[in-house]
């Protein structure tokens, strides 16, 4: 029902929109569809080109249409939970006897350079145990997670190029560490454009401050400034302070709407006066969209409005609650959200991993295993990847003490080989791909560098990640510029 | 009124912002990951350009002054030196070759509308760049460096203010300078211990490392591949063949494997016969000075001592034999310090420990440790970024504090941010693939050979830049007038004659009126380059004047035809961008503070600051979301074009930001008049303040209706309201 009527929508639009005669207004086509803002917007979607063919001649710059895809894609949305600072893959999703047997000896070769010294293996304080049809090997840190693993890809072959957190956000977020690239998510909004014009296309979530690399991780570089991502502060539960300028301070929606109409009356004499121009005729559009914005922005965010047992099923605390808000926003047609663990890098954890693991770990793991859940039972998992990870992993042998004494029962950072999960978005889940070495250094199998992990998330959204460009400098630039491969193994 | 505008000081402002986009100016160095730093003087650079504009300085002489300006041979007015802040404004890397990069981006798309860029990795794929003119480029900025003390702009009043702040400053910089020597000492002696090891890492033939992505970790042990760089170097090209000490290291280099024990034994016997010696000589390490025989018998003594099966056996001892030498230096160093303790027992400037310290054999040695160009000697500042990430942190705090103290004390005079160009940088390089240690064939400092005819002039040292200038400036060079030409039309009629603005190469479009654009770039060289005089010539003109609209009919019949108005049958309309529109905001609000230049303002503060929007501080690290949402220019890269996007956050600041309602206020309250006036005078003074026009009478039924429906316990007044709606409404944003 809601495609035909768009699809005729698209076709009236072809029909009528010859230079001479005039094409619909968007005026027009709001009063006519009738279906609100959810219909205007993939009519914009399918019907830029030719409503862009004003009779005046200036395009109306609609910035978050969507680019064509280049084959069908699955994923519709994505959401990337950061867990900023490196989750250690042999604590996690990776687990290793042969480091439990060599446990606080050294090892029969040089430890890999990271960006401390390390010693003898450190066995994970954690068990392991399978779970689910598919029988994935989960720590006891994931208890809730563990349950979902029959949905998830758990990949043990990641590999990234240095040991540093800020050249590696970098390379994971800009496919580039040292260039100024626009970020995977601000790409993604750019080739996906936006379902939903009363929404940003990119959210970043964090609890508060920033991460280590700040406003790096979701800047749009030389894509226009409305694909970088919008940071939300995620601690403050009250929804109308989240985005900027949402509300006003003085006025009552009632009041609010009369200005807006007085404003819209004196616009649309000027508009008539000047032909209809498509410049003047899209800001007048976009007030409406503004308006509409500052109920439905701040409705998303308030996940007081879930009912009990949702609220229930994600748990409590601020992890928990922008996971929730993370369903909420790409429900409402948010294309890419990015949700931070926190201030610079709570994963991080040079030493006593076993209570700095299991501490971060219980902070999220009912409110991700409740996101898989949650989007399954809405028939959204389909068309929402989930990604998990951290910048890189951490170190199977023990780090030393930087000022010179003994170990710290923590692990170092590990670029040379980590994991990380996904789910949904056309991905096959209750699978493992790749496999590190009996320690978990290094990927021994199917080893998957981060650029390859782009190029698979672009080709789950129906983009070849060769021709998903923009001109800067005279050339085409993508995120893969660095290289870069579809997995096929990780694809449903 | 076209001289008017020309002539006010506004001029300058508005102008320069436009010319701040090419120039990808900013405030903070950018790449926020490690260290956070804003520039304490970038404002000089807009301020130079503000002037510039204003006194329409010639554009040939603008440019020059802007790549240049430390090579002009300025005496009294050192005031241009501020101009160079065109090159050293942009985002700071961690490496050479991308600061380069950026510097040749900005002089070529930022003044010629060339992508010369893409030629650092490959030939350009349309245009005709090869690799090799990059390089020619490259080799143009390849011996810059900044200096550690910024030139003053003027002289600054001798106050006792002034004076309280050169002498913190002077204690600061102590503090660091002190922080750099003491680490330097401890890193110099560390690698002086840490031979073996790099040797270990030639021998195992370990390649040559890019140094553009900086890895530091916080471990001793690890190899510094910046100091690997200097040994390969030390060893292969820095004539250390006939080397006494090194000498024997170059014979085994070439022995195979299978017999290399045997063969190294000969070869240490050989050279012990050389010196014509038998290894037996009880005193030979106390040679008198000037005796000291052909090859180190120190070194053969070494190697004799030890089964040498590889180069790695070499290495090894090698590494020993140095780590034995400098400690005895240290050892030495410290008795000799001791001796002049009181009770310290007497020991003669002749002991035989002095004797065996200063001999010409140890010395030959610790030559290799100690002398100038030699790979443990390290640029003091080198510490900073070799120790190890600890004490980097530690140095990066006491550099932040005296920045601080540039940044922020109020009697921190203006300076320039200036370059200088070493007098002797030789040829560069090509990188293959863009890759530094993939070096090709060696180009010398020269124009782009696309542009230059017949045969091209190489640059000359200690003046390369000023060349490069006057090579860009050079009448003959099409481009660069052109290019600025084009630049001037887009701003005033929204697109360019050439719509790609910023390239004017074969992927470019090609111009809409190719004879006008040149028919103007001639006429612009002609006038002195006045940039005042092209705009008038363009402001006079009737494409210039017409209006946005025609007749109904006109209208449909023209956008048949060219439906993009390429051929400009009518103005195109034009919106305000970010700067334009809040600056007309605090104008028509009656609140605008028309003082210029000096230290960047907070454009976010609140009660907000009424200056203009161009004096606004400038985060590349952290784009602040109101220029990302009104589409500023990206503040790291060169830009000809701003993107044009409508979007809702734009109608969300009009309608609840702080700003908006401030200025709403003002304009409401400024328009109420000493003496009761009625509602209609009121509407009629809005209507002047932000159109420039009278309402016409429906327009004022409009208002007086929406006025007198307000009640009166609203929180909001409704004039204030109103005002509102006049800045919010497309009559304000869009001009026709």
């Amino acid at each position: 029902m809601f495609f035909s009527e768009t699809n005729a929508m698209h076709d009236a639009i072809k029909r009528e929109s010859s230079p001479l005669v005039p094409a619909f207004s968007r005026r027009d086509l709001l009063r006519r569809s009738g279906t609100g803002f959810g219909a205007l917007a993939l009519a914009g979607l399918v019907g830029q080109e030719t409503m862009a063919a004003s009779r005046t001649g200036t395009a109306v710059e609609l910035p978050t249409t969507a680019k064509a895809p280049h084959h069908a894609g699955r994923a519709k949305h994505v959401i990337h939970i950061y867990l900023n600072g490196g989750m250690s893959q042999v604590d996690t999703f990776d687990p290793k006897p042969e480091l439990t047997r060599r446990a606080g000896q050294m090892l029969p070769f040089t430890n890999l350079q990271t960006e401390r010294r390390t010693g003898t293996a450190l066995a994970s304080p954690f068990r392991f145990s399978r779970h689910g049809q598919s029988g994935i090997e989960v720590s006891e840190i994931f208890p809730y997670l563990a349950q979902c693993v029959d949905d998830l890809t758990v990949v043990r072959s990641m590999y990234a190029e240095l040991s540093n957190h800020e050249l590696s956000l970098m390379l994971m977020n800009c496919g580039d560490q040292r260039l100024v690239r626009p970020s995977i998510g601000s790409w993604v909004t750019y080739g996906m454009g936006t379902e939903n014009e009363n929404m940003p296309g990119f959210v970043v979530l964090c609890p508060e401050n920033l991460p280590v690399a700040g406003a790096d991780n979701w800047r749009s570089a030389f894509l226009p400034g409305i694909y970088q991502g919008t940071l939300v502060h995620t601690k403050n539960s009250s929804p109308e302070k989240l985005i900027e300028n949402l509300r006003n301070k003085y006025l009552a929606a009632a009041e609010q709407r009369d200005q807006l109409d007085l404003l819209q009356t004196l616009n649309r004499r000027h508009l008539e006066a000047r032909h209809n121009e498509a410049a003047l005729e899209s800001r007048i559009h976009s007030f409406e969209l503004a308006y509409r914005m500052q109920l439905e922005a701040i409705d998303a965010f308030d996940t007081q409005r879930e009912p009990e047992h949702i609220q229930r099923l994600y748990g409590e605390g601020v992890q928990n609650r922008q996971l929730l808000i993370a369903r909420r926003l790409v429900e409402r047609g948010v294309r890419f959200v990015q949700v931070w663990h926190g201030t610079l890098q709570p994963w991080d954890s040079h030493s006593d991993i076993q209570t700095a693991h299991r501490t971060v770990a219980s902070q999220c793991d009912q409110g991700l295993a409740a996101l898989i859940i949650d989007l399954k039972q809405r028939g959204m998992l389909d068309e929402t990847l989930i990604v998990c990870s951290g910048e890189f992993g951490r170190t199977p042998t023990v780090e030393m003490n930087t000022s010179g004494g003994g170990g710290t029962l923590g692990r170092d950072h590990n670029h040379w080989g980590f994991s990380l999960w996904m789910a949904g978005g056309g991905i096959r889940g209750g699978q493992v791909v790749g496999k590190t070495d009996d320690i978990g250094w290094s990927p021994v199998e199917d080893a998957v560098h981060v650029n390859d992990f782009h190029a698979t998330i672009l080709h789950l959204f129906g983009f070849d990640h060769h021709r998903l460009v923009h001109p800067f400098k005279g050339l085409d630039v993508r995120l893969t510029d660095q290289g870069g491969k579809v997995v096929e193994k990780l694809i449903g | 009124m076209v001289d008017r505008l020309l002539n006010s000081p506004r001029y300058g402002e508005r102008w320069g912002r436009h010319w701040l986009d090419l120039a990808r100016y900013a405030d903070t160095h950018g790449g926020a990951p490690v260290d956070v730093v804003r520039f304490p003087f970038s404002y000089t650079y807009r301020d130079y350009v503000i002037a510039a504009l204003n006194s329409d300085l010639p554009y040939d002489r603008f440019v020059l002054e802007q790549i240049a300006a430390d090579q002009l041979g300025l005496d009294r007015d050192s005031r241009p030196l501020a101009a160079l802040g065109f090159l050293t404004v942009g985002r700071r890397f961690r490496n050479p070759h991308d600061t380069i990069d950026d510097r040749i981006d900005v002089v070529t798309r930022g003044l010629m509308g060339l992508n010369v860029t893409c030629a650092r990795c490959h030939d350009h794929k349309f245009d005709e760049i090869p690799t090799e003119d990059y390089y020619s480029l490259y080799a143009v900025f390849s011996g810059d460096s900044e200096p550690d003390d910024l030139p003053l702009l003027g002289s600054p009043q001798d106050t006792p203010e002034y004076r309280e702040f050169q002498r913190e400053l002077g204690r600061l910089k102590s503090v660091r300078d002190n922080t750099l020597r003491d680490h330097n000492q401890v890193l110099q002696n560390r690698l002086r211990m840490q031979v073996g090891m790099y040797l270990r890492e030639l021998v195992k033939e370990t390649p040559e490392q890019d140094l553009s992505t900086i890895f530091l970790s916080y471990r001793t042990e690890d190899v510094r591949p910046a100091i690997l760089n200097r040994w390969r170097n030390y060893l292969t090209k820095q004539g250390t063949k006939d080397d006494p000490v090194f000498g024997l290291w170059h014979r085994c280099l070439k022995l195979s494997p299978d017999d290399f024990k045997t063969r190294s034994a000969e070869i240490i016997a050989q050279m012990r016969a050389e010196n014509g010696e038998d290894g037996q000589d009880p005193d030979k390490y106390n040679a008198p000075p000037g005796t000291a025989p052909r090859w180190n018998p120190r070194v053969l003594d070494a190697m004799a001592a030890r089964p040498l099966s590889s180069m790695f056996d070499v290495a090894n001892v090698y590494g020993e034999l140095f780590t034995t030498i400098q400690q005895e230096w240290m050892q030495g160093l410290l008795d000799m310090a001791l001796q002049a303790l009181p009770d310290a027992p007497y020991i003669g400037d002749h002991d035989p420990r002095y004797v065996f310290l200063n001999s010409p054999v140890n010395r030959q040695l610790r030559s290799h440790l100690q002398a100038a160009g030699t790979p443990t000697v390290i640029a003091y500042k080198s510490a900073r970024d070799l120790l190890n990430r600890t004490y980097r942190d530690r140095v990066v705090g006491k550099e932040t504090e005296v920045h601080d103290l540039y940044l922020q004390s109020e009697f921190s005079p203006p300076r320039a941010m200036t370059l200088a160009e070493k007098e002797t940088t030789g040829p560069q390089h090509v990188f293959l693939r863009g890759s530094p240690i993939n070096r090709g064939r060696l180009v010398p400092a020269r124009f782009l050979g696309v542009l230059t005819e017949g045969e091209r002039v190489i640059f000359s040292d200690g003046h390369r830049r000023l060349d490069l200038a006057q090579a860009i400036v050079d009448p003959d060079n099409p481009l660069t007038s052109r290019f600025l030409v084009n630049w001037v039309w887009r701003h005033h009629f929204r697109r360019g004659l050439v719509r790609t603005a910023d390239d004017f190469g074969t992927r470019g479009e090609l111009p809409t009126h190719p004879q006008l654009l040149d028919y103007l770039a001639t006429s612009f060289v002609q006038n002195d380059w006045s940039l005042k005089q092209l705009q008038r010539q363009i402001m006079c003109s009737t494409v210039y004047q017409q209006s946005s609209s025609h007749a109904e009919m006109q209208m449909q019949i023209a956008a048949s035809v060219d439906p993009e108005n390429r051929l400009l049958w009518r103005m195109p309309p034009k919106r305000l961008e970010l700067e334009a529109m809040r600056d007309a905001m605090l104008s028509v609000a009656g609140v605008l503070d028309t003082s210029m230049g000096g230290r960047p303002v907070n454009l976010f503060a609140e009660p907000s600051v009424p200056r203009r929007s161009i004096y606004g501080f400038v985060d590349r690290d952290v784009i602040a979301s109101l220029f990302s949402t009104f589409d500023m220019a990206d503040p790291s890269s060169c830009t000809a074009t701003r993107p044009e996007t409508t979007v809702p956050q734009q109608a969300l600041f009009a309608l609840n930001s702080t700003f908006v309602l401030e200025q709403a206020d003002s304009l409401a309250t400024s328009t109420r008049g000493k003496q009761p006036t009625g509602d209609s005078e009121r509407v009629r003074r809005l209507y002047h303040r932000v159109y420039a026009r009278d309402p016409d009478p429906d327009e004022l039924a409009i208002a007086l209706q929406y006025i007198h429906a307000q009640s009166a316990d609203a929180k909001l007044d409704g004039w204030t309201k109103y005002a509102q709606v006049l800045l919010a409404a497309n009559e304000f944003m869009f001009i026709d």
